[in-house]
């Protein structure tokens, strides 16, 4: 402990007392019963019955939009940020290394061999399901990356190039800010008919977004962090 | 009182991760820190009108729970990871050039190099 912790101890009781009591003498809060019903009827004659991914690619589309903005300029702060502390050599050699398997238990590389696809399959179905069950987008790109990356470490191999996806990302944004713009523009021509299409559409190009952004999220940690293993061992080349 | 478990939770949570901010001097330490004050706030709005009954908000059913907060947080999740992810890069390159994770020396070799 140092000496000013005693005092921070001390000011964070006294706030942590503070919300506590204020938000404990609160009113009650009656669940807004309404707002579902208003939205439950409209969805009533669209087929969409997720009410969750009616509110975030309907009624708070924009939300939506700038949030998936924000992924795509925090990729580009991830990415400039790598480029000023490491070289692209090493981490090519590394994502073409063949099998790595040092460093990992059998177990984990061979059982992960076997989940691997009923994963990636799950992910799709997730993306896919959002429209009527719980999921989504957001969710499903998550689980497609995130067995992608267990793969890719604990068996080295290919990847997508970084380029690529890059490019990849930033054609899909365009894509879905498209979308919801035309979406937004002739929805009144189109009709429900065209609802759940429209869903399904913005729901698959989100998906594929989001795992985009998230393999270039964890490409550019992996190749910053061999720069300094690479340094360590003399420059393996 | 009206809190209930799941508001307490994430409130104690959020006030705990405050603290590491206040007092830990490790960066990496820090930046966790943000992390738990995310997801507390992510936990704190799944927790509001939460009880033992509700069930999810698909399709026609009765006593369905808040579909607003869930549909706000799923944003409020990706943004959390975003501001870690880029935060632990900012992390990488300052300790590339300063090779420490410790705030006070890192703002002393900064301030020996100008």
């Amino acid at each position: 402990m140092k000496k000013s912790d005693p005092l921070a101890v001390l000011l964070m009781i006294l706030f942590a007392a503070t919300v506590f009591v204020g938000y404990a003498s609160l009113e009650p809060r009656n669940p807004p019963l309404m707002m579902i019903e208003t939205l439950r009827n409209h969805l009533m004659h669209t087929g969409v019955t997720n009410v969750v991914m009616t509110v975030y690619l309907d009624f708070r589309l924009f939300d939506t939009l700038f949030e998936t903005m924000l992924l795509l300029v925090c990729v580009i702060g991830v990415v400039q940020f790598s480029e000023l502390t490491t070289s692209e050599r090493n981490f090519r050699e590394h994502a073409s290394g063949g099998r790595r398997t040092a460093g990992f238990s059998p177990l984990m590389t061979e059982g992960l061999q076997g989940v691997y696809p009923f994963v990636l399959v799950f992910g799709v179905y997730v993306v896919l399901s959002g429209v009527r069950s719980p999921g989504g987008g957001f969710q499903g790109g998550a689980i497609i990356a995130a067995i992608f990356m267990s793969k890719h470490l604990s068996t080295g191999g290919r990847l997508i190039p970084v380029e690529l996806a890059f490019t990849l990302e930033k054609i899909l944004f365009l894509s879905i800010l498209v979308l919801a713009a035309l979406f937004l523009i002739l929805r009144r021509q189109l009709g429900s008919g065209t609802y759940l299409a429209y869903m399904y559409a913005i729901n698959l190009l989100i998906g594929f977004k989001v795992f985009c952004g998230f393999v270039i999220l964890y490409m550019k940690f992996m190749h910053s962090g061999l720069r300094r293993n690479t340094a360590a061992t003399g420059g393996r080349t | 009182m009206n809190l209930n478990a799941v508001e307490i939770v994430a409130l104690l949570l959020f006030m705990i991760a405050l603290l590491g901010l206040l007092i830990k001097r490790n960066i990496i330490k820090s930046i966790l820190c943000l992390a738990i004050i995310d997801l507390a706030v992510v936990l704190f709005f799944l927790g509001i009108n939460a009880e033992r009954n509700r069930v999810p908000p698909i399709g026609t059913v009765q006593n369905a729970a808040d579909p607003v907060a869930q549909a706000i947080m799923i944003t409020a999740i990706v943004i959390g990871i975003a501001v870690t992810s880029v935060s632990l890069m900012m992390f990488i390159a300052l300790y590339h050039r300063y090779g420490t994770a410790d705030w006070k020396k890192a703002l002393d070799a900064r301030s020996r190099e100008t």
